[in-house]
């Protein structure tokens, strides 16, 4: 029955908006102005944003032109200032009608392009440029008037930092290469736009710093880049999934951030940055295992605060997946490994807990989580209050209802809190967290020790883009862990590191 | 895709399986704290366990304890008709002390009890063994412990390792039992625990230790005999040292005892083995009521060569006691031979036992006083 | 970057972390008691010239691995033979190794559980790690090392509170005979062992030196065996030391740190678990390439989990009861001469024949350019020869 009615309604469907599967080469530019337009009405029709004006020269009255544009897209001022006014004022004569006197001699634009493509046009003319249609000409004149609103510049939400740069990328392409380009002012920084996605067709710009950059990486990106065959990009995370490589992996292969001063920091490294139109994250590539615990705030305090407050993110990562499976091994497996009096006290307590420790365990990691996902979903007033209700009052009620072991509050108040440590990876946690947990409720303190193995060897597996996440494990140099795991002072780093690059090696030239 | 529902469904019908295998929550199980054994009669073994009863201790009352008892033909037995009684299964990972009644010791000897214990993965190597001067091993675990609840930790506080604990008893651990048994010219002594009123509360006191032939029982020394005893075999841990000096100032001496060090070398001439050992005591000076002349080195000289001379007697003593009455080698001689010279060991092994009393001792003593406390 | 290919460094450690791994639980052979650390210097001493025959059998053929010098030296059949001989014995070596940890984790925590669930759940590391190529491995290895070498350090500096240097007297009070035969149980069990590396010598880098290798690996695997038996005798004391199943680990349940760090063995467990699964992979890995070259398929990972549960299988079935095991221990240095010494001596000598042959037909060849046609024919002459 739904079938039958889907089919007819397909049909009507595809009647109606057949008029939009019309690609682009049913359409052909020619000579008459006329006609262009009417061709641009019908390649826009039901699009409603589109503006189209004839200006007409006020000395020359047969001199006239088209422009077309979307409303908003533009810059009114440009279009009002250096086209329609130098247009409509200038002393043209007959022979002046050619698109090359037009474009040196009329109108004052700083980026202009003579077009028959009508590919480029349409591009051109959502991005916000403004086509300019000439009498007798086929070529069209797409200018760039490209003035969108867009987010101002703010501190990015996500990765707050106490002190430092606040600069966070926004969602326009050229706000965010801009911000890269001021901080790198040397030629050696490359720029290359592309166009990816069918439908959005978006603007997708690859960074690089020549001097450094880790070529194969580079060649393998573009190659992925140019090999992705999708309907739309929105966020950099399409473009992970689809160039990350094969197979799925809890892990993150690219690293994303949202400030500009992260990302100028990687590409002096040798990495390759790549920035979406549309979306505030930029993804730098390849990614380290170990990015995943450094901040630029490192730089911005303290080398020895920095290197602690580093360790102490990876050993909260390696927290927060063990030790709901280490409390309950030891307490349901290996009673020996705690001291006599610890494990008197926690008997003691245990006694009034009526579910078994492992499922208890599940539960409350499961609903720790969901608190963990309201706090993120509310607006601001109900998700404070939503805490400590669920907190404070529940957390409380339950233990002295007897419902759960106030010792399985504290490890589970642990376990979260040290997840919050490493947000990016989120996706990891959750899944390791389960897994050794899972091994453990199996058979004790040696699934826990299976569970953190396999772990650990996935970790070591871990690939991104040719590199392997964690780098050279036996032959660790010094070079290596002053920018990695500890952050020694400037004096003390004077090579770049040099797993990522093959070129210059220096950093700073004295010393 | 059918597949990974398959697995996942797999993995969450475990979280139900809580029960399986090995998964014994902290509630399910009772934790012993302390193991007595008697004989009930010519067959049965009684053995009285000391448990931590979690349901009724709390903050308030603060840990209880229980006694529960059994009986079995040996002592696996035991333990198993404990389950009639005891309503979880018994947990010994925790199980700090062994009391054996000096009866039982005396008779059947404890090498079976041993071989068990350490059989079992449970019960931990550090176990302390005790012997019991009591009745019955059990009375001393029903006595009442003054700071202490649990009665086994009461008793394995006193006879500890720590510092903190000045007496100069140690216990000896369960594996340290094995090899003494099982070892080459040794012999064995468990420290011996009876039961004193104080206070209208019956306690435990430290009462000396037991010597045993083998792993049977065989003899007692007395607290004071003790002391010099384990000068002997170095393993005195801290102690004192009181003697009075002679002459005019007759005055009670005590030295408090900080290090010992006790070096035992022998000579062999002709069929004769000659011993000597060499004592050195580093100690402080804590009892010493001085006329109007204040402590100077000259004094200090004085008291040490006193105190050396009274330990050396003292010493003499008591080893030549235990030469005549238990002949057997609990000074730890024979296994200095097997270290040293295993292959006159051999040639002695036989009559080594006959031997000891005949064997010939020295002692030389040697007291440095190094601190007089707050006084001169 | 292909996952097989590793360097020096990664190999020595995974041979360590192989010698070690069923010899760290008893620290070596304890038949000697007292002196059974001196079994473990001799036994490596007397591996050393079998192991420089390994290495050289890697030397002489770089890029392959013994399966593929099998069927090369002896034909497509003697070859298959010799592959079937040896995937038997990385098989049941593992299937061994496997039952000898799972009876290990039995008896000291897990009572109830039974084995099967405790040997799938360590070979299913091992399957990922052998999947996962032999540069993983040789990472996992690094690490595992760093973490064993911390925890045997860590148990020494705490158990010289409680060990007792005498316990290691009377010195050297065995006959020697006694000395012999123990050093060549230690030499079949771990060291010749190693013999199962033969099958990874494709992984090695075209360069490095394999004797260096080998001899890196034995020594340290050698050295850090020493460090345990010693801390075990020291701690335990004879009886102990003779009767103990699992000697390491019954010392450390003795050793503490105040009254507080009395219960350290469960870390401790870490160490053997980790062990135990380097090893078992090892084999696995042998015995998975085994099977795939005797079918002539290059990629062998496809068949790593039927391996791994087969050698599950055989470790249910190969014995009873643990003394089996032990008793088995005896008579296991004569069983494994065939494979730890018979094959690779055979192995070595043909290799040598044929690399001779090869080299003087070379310089025939090339003498052949410089000279003229007559010394040409005479030299070819005396190669027919």
């Amino acid at each position: 029955m739904f079938g039958f009615n889907k089919k007819k309604n397909k049909v009507e469907i595809d009647s109606r908006i057949s008029g939009l599967n019309r690609s682009l080469s049913d359409y052909k530019l020619s000579n008459k102005i006329e006609e262009n337009i009417k061709m641009m009405k019908e390649i826009f029709k039901d699009n409603d944003n589109l503006k189209i004006r004839k200006v007409i020269n006020s000395s020359n009255p047969k001199f006239f032109c088209y422009i077309a544009f979307f409303n908003g897209m533009v810059d009114s001022k440009i279009i009002n200032d250096s086209i329609i006014k130098p247009f409509t004022i200038s002393n043209l004569t007959d022979k002046d009608n050619n698109i090359t006197k037009i474009s040196n001699q009329v109108i004052y634009i700083n980026e202009l392009k003579e077009s028959e493509d009508l590919g480029k046009m349409v591009e051109g003319i959502a991005s916000g440029d403004t086509l300019m249609f000439l009498d007798n000409e086929k070529k069209v004149l797409i200018l760039n008037t490209k003035g969108f609103e867009h987010r101002a510049i703010s501190e990015p939400e996500s990765e707050k930092i106490l002190v430092g740069p606040r600069e966070g990328f926004t969602e326009s392409l050229i706000v965010n290469t801009v911000m890269i380009q001021r901080k790198i002012r040397t030629n050696q920084l490359k720029i290359k736009y592309m166009g990816i996605g069918r439908t959005t067709n978006t603007h997708v710009a690859v960074c690089y710093i020549e001097s450094v950059v880790n070529r194969d990486v580079l060649n393998e990106l573009l190659t992925r880049l140019e090999g992705i065959d999708i309907d739309a990009i929105l966020d950099n995370n399409y473009i992970a999934e689809l160039i990350g490589g094969k197979g799925y992996s809890p892990f993150k292969r690219m690293r994303s951030t949202e400030r500009p001063d992260a990302v100028v920091g990687k590409l002096l490294e040798g990495r390759v940055a790549v920035l979406i139109d549309g979306s505030p994250v930029v993804v730098t590539v390849p990614h380290l295992f170990i990015e995943n615990f450094q901040s630029p705030e490192d730089y911005y305090v303290n080398a020895d605060y920095a290197s602690i407050s580093r360790i102490i993110r990876i050993i909260g990562y390696f927290i927060t997946i063990c030790t709901p499976s280490l409390y309950i091994a030891i307490e349901a497996f290996h009673h020996e490994m705690i001291p006599t009096p610890l494990f008197i006290n926690i008997a003691m307590e245990r006694q009034s807990a009526p579910l078994p420790a492992g499922l208890e365990m599940f539960v409350m990691l499961f609903v720790f989580e969901l608190l963990k996902e309201t706090g993120i979903r509310m607006p601001g007033n109900i998700g404070d209050a939503l805490s400590i209700v669920g907190a404070l009052v529940i957390g409380q009620a339950a233990v002295e209802a007897e419902l759960v072991a106030a010792s399985m509050i504290i490890v589970i108040g642990i376990t979260g809190i040290a997840g919050l440590l490493t947000p990016k990876l989120d996706s990891s946690v959750l899944l390791y967290r389960f897994l050794i947990l899972f091994f453990t409720i199996l058979i004790g303190f040696l699934g826990f020790i299976i569970g953190l193995s396999i772990l650990v060897i996935n970790i070591l597996n871990q690939e991104s883009f040719g590199v392997l996440q964690v780098e050279r494990i036996d032959s660790i140099k010094p070079q290596d862990i002053k920018d990695k795991f500890i952050r020694r002072g400037w004096k003390n780093m004077i090579n770049r590191p040099g797993y990522l690059t093959n070129n210059e090696i220096r950093k700073k030239e004295n010393g | 895709m059918k597949k990974k529902i398959l697995i996942i469904l797999v993995i969450i019908s475990t979280l139900f399986l809580t029960g399986c295998w090995n998964y014994v929550g902290i509630d399910e199980f009772t934790i012993v704290a302390g193991i007595a054994i008697d004989k009930k009669d010519e067959e049965n073994y009684l053995l009285t366990f000391e448990i931590i009863d979690l349901s009724n201790s709390n903050k308030e009352t603060g840990v209880v304890t229980k006694l529960i008892q059994s009986t079995g033909k040996t002592i696996f037995d035991a333990i198993w008709d404990a389950r009639a009684t005891a309503s979880n299964k018994l947990y010994f990972g925790d199980a700090m002390i062994i009391i054996i009644n000096n009866e039982v010791a005396r008779n059947d000897g404890i090498s079976d009890f041993m071989n068990f214990f350490i059989r079992d993965g449970e019960i931990r190597e550090t176990t302390i063994v005790l012997i019991s001067k009591e009745e019955s091993a059990a009375e001393l675990l029903k006595t009442k412990g003054v700071t202490q609840n649990i009665i086994s930790f009461k008793i394995m506080d006193i006879i500890s390792d720590s510092k903190a604990i000045n007496l100069y008893i140690k216990g000896i651990e369960l594996y340290n039992v094995i090899n003494i048994l099982k070892g080459q010219g040794v012999e064995l002594v468990l420290p011996v625990f009876k039961k004193v009123i104080s206070n209208e509360n019956e306690v435990v006191r430290l009462d000396g230790m037991a010597t045993f032939k083998d792993d049977k029982l065989d003899g007692f020394l007395s607290f004071e005999e003790v002391k010099y005893f384990l000068f002997g075999i170095d393993e005195i841990g801290s102690g004192i040292l009181t003697f009075s000096t002679e002459g005019e100032d007759n005055h009670n001496v005590t030295i408090e005892i900080k290090k010992s060090n006790t070096k035992i070398d022998y000579v062999k001439e002709d069929t004769k083995i000659k011993y000597t050992l060499k004592i050195e005591v580093e100690g402080f000076l804590s009892e010493f009521n001085h006329q109007e002349k204040l402590l100077n080195s000259k004094k200090i000289e004085e008291l040490e060569k006193i105190a050396a001379k009274n330990l050396k007697s003292r010493i003499e003593k008591v080893i030549s006691d235990i030469q005549k009455e238990g002949s057997y080698d609990i000074l730890r001689l024979g296994n200095l031979i097997y270290r040293k010279d295993p292959k006159l060991w051999n040639e002695l092994k036989k009559d080594w036992n006959n031997n000891f009393s005949t064997l010939d001792i020295k002692i030389d003593c040697k007291v440095d006083i190094k601190n007089t406390a707050f006084f001169r | 970057m292909n996952t097989e290919i590793i360097s020096k460094k990664l190999m020595i450690a995974t041979m360590t972390c192989f010698v070690l791994g069923s010899s760290i639980v008893s620290g070596g052979s304890t038949v000697l008691i007292q002196d059974s650390w001196v079994s473990v210097i001799t036994g490596a001493l007397l591996a050393i010239p079998m192991v420089l025959v390994y290495a050289r059998i890697v030397k002489l053929y770089p890029k392959k691995d013994i399966y593929e010098v099998f069927l090369e030296l002896f034909g497509k059949i003697g070859g298959r033979i010799f592959i079937v001989m040896f995937t038997w014995y990385a098989w049941h070596l593992g299937a061994l190794v496997l039952r000898d940890f799972s009876e290990y984790i039995q008896s000291t925590v897990k009572q109830d559980t039974p084995q099967v669930i405790v040997m799938l759940s360590i070979i299913v590391v091992a399957v990922y790690l052998v999947r996962s190529g032999m540069r993983t491995i040789g990472r996992w290895s690094i690490i595992v090392l760093v973490v064993i070498l911390l925890v045997v350090i860590t148990t020494i500096i705490l158990g010289v509170n409680n060990g007792r240097i005498e316990n290691l007297y009377p010195l050297f009070n065995h006959k020697p005979l006694e000395f012999l035969s123990d050093a060549f149980l230690m030499f079949s069990f771990p060291y010749a062992e190693t013999v199962l590396f033969l099958t990874v010598s494709n992984s090695l880098k075209k360069d490095e030196s394999p004797y260096r290798v080998f001899i890196y690996g034995i020594a340290f695997g050698a050295t850090i065996l020493l460090f345990v038996s010693l801390r075990n005798i020291v701690l335990l004391g004879q009886e102990m030391v003779r009767s103990s199943l699992f000697p390491s680990f019954v010392a450390i349940r003795i050793i503490g740190l105040g009254k507080f760090l009395t219960k350290i063995e469960g870390i401790v467990m870490i160490n053997f678990i980790l062990l135990g699964i380097a090893k078992i992979t090892i084999t696995l890995l042998a015995a998975t390439k085994g099977v795939a070259s005797l079918f002539n398929i290059r990629n062998y990972k496809d068949f790593t989990i039927p391996i791994a549960i087969l050698m599950v299988v055989l470790g249910m079935i190969v014995y009873d009861n643990i003394i089996n095991l032990v008793d088995f221990l005896i008579i296991y240095p004569i069983y494994a001469i065939p494979f730890q010494i018979v094959i690779p001596l055979v192995v070595w000598i043909f290799a040598e024949i044929k690399f001779r042959k090869t080299k003087i037909k070379k310089k025939g060849v090339n003498a052949v350019l410089i000279k003229n046609s007559k010394v040409y024919y005479k030299v070819v002459s005396d190669l027919k020869i």
